[in-house]
């Protein structure tokens, strides 16, 4: 066998590996902010609390709603007297996805319920963690008051949104506030308040429009 | 409207997505490698007398076990990548 073959011929697999080291290293790098790659113990209770709020999800997409509540308040009972405050936000998730679920079902006064809920437990928490599922309730009440003709609350709504996280720099909760922002906007326009709604729409071009 | 489909979620579906593609290269290549190990038979399966020679079976043995330690490093890194599935 040619000698320079030969020698290709064992250099690349440890070639390969090596890159394929490398390379997974800068994948590990790349993860998204706020996760460890091997996780403390909190975060492994977070993670264990994580898959029963994603297959309440998946039953409430497959229509089995009931479940799915039934599941939220599973993860609430369980987790919420743990006192681990980084159980907090899979518990507020938990809430949040049931008064998502509750609006689906046209139980929108229960939902408007489970929504306060969550602004009231943890509605001061400066974890940021908290502070998306708090504007995901207020956003999501903002909505379901709109579904029922309650437009004034809506804007109020939306309105605080806008006063809580307007100044936040945490992607998740811009777009949460970009969303509040056009949302009111259809608000005031279903109220024929077409100048004002305008200016809102404007209001989110200004501020979001150069957002990559 | 949704639960919460913020933009930090969608970033880690997507770190997600990647990681299993690269579990997934990882684990054809350890394959490949491993295949690779053979490749040497074939080239000293041909000597003079037609026949594989103490020496040369020698050679393979040592050829197949570097190969397959390769092989097996890529299969352990592809599983590696898989734990950090979020």
């Amino acid at each position: 066998m040619d000698p320079l073959l030969l020698l290709a011929y064992f250099t690349l697999p440890a070639a390969i590996t090596l890159i394929a080291f490398a390379a997974l290293k800068l994948h590990e790098r790349s993860a998204p902010p706020g996760e460890d790659v091997s996780p403390s113990e909190s975060e492994q209770h977070e993670q264990v609390v994580k898959a029963p709020i994603n297959n309440g999800a998946r039953l409430g997409t497959l229509n089995h709603s009931e479940d799915a509540i039934a599941v939220y308040d599973d993860v609430v009972a369980r987790y919420d007297t743990a006192g681990d405050p980084g159980l907090r936000e899979p518990v507020a998730r938990a809430l949040v996805n049931k008064g998502y679920t509750l609006s689906m079902l046209n139980r929108n006064a229960e939902a408007i319920a489970v929504y306060d809920e969550v602004v009231a437990r943890f509605g001061t928490a400066g974890d940021p963690g908290l502070r998306r599922p708090v504007a995901t309730a207020l956003v999501n009440k903002g909505f379901t008051l709109g579904t029922l003709n309650r437009s004034a609350e809506a804007i109020a709504v939306y309105d605080e949104v806008v006063a809580r996280f307007g100044t936040a720099g945490d992607p998740g909760l811009r777009e949460l506030v970009a969303r509040a922002l056009a949302d009111k906007g259809f608000t005031l326009g279903t109220l024929n308040r077409s100048a004002e709604a305008i200016a809102v729409y404007d209001e989110v071009v200004a501020h979001f429009g150069a957002t990559g | 409207m949704s639960g919460l489909r913020t933009s930090a979620e969608r970033a880690i579906l997507i770190y997600n997505e990647r990681t299993k593609l690269i579990a997934n290269a990882y684990d054809r290549a350890s394959t490949v490698i491993g295949a690779g190990s053979f490749l040497p038979l074939i080239n000293l399966s041909k000597p003079s007398d037609g026949t594989i020679t103490a020496p040369a079976i020698f050679q393979f043995a040592l050829s197949a076990l570097f190969f397959a330690f390769f092989a097996g490093v890529l299969h352990l890194l592809a599983r590696r990548a898989l734990r950090g599935l979020r």
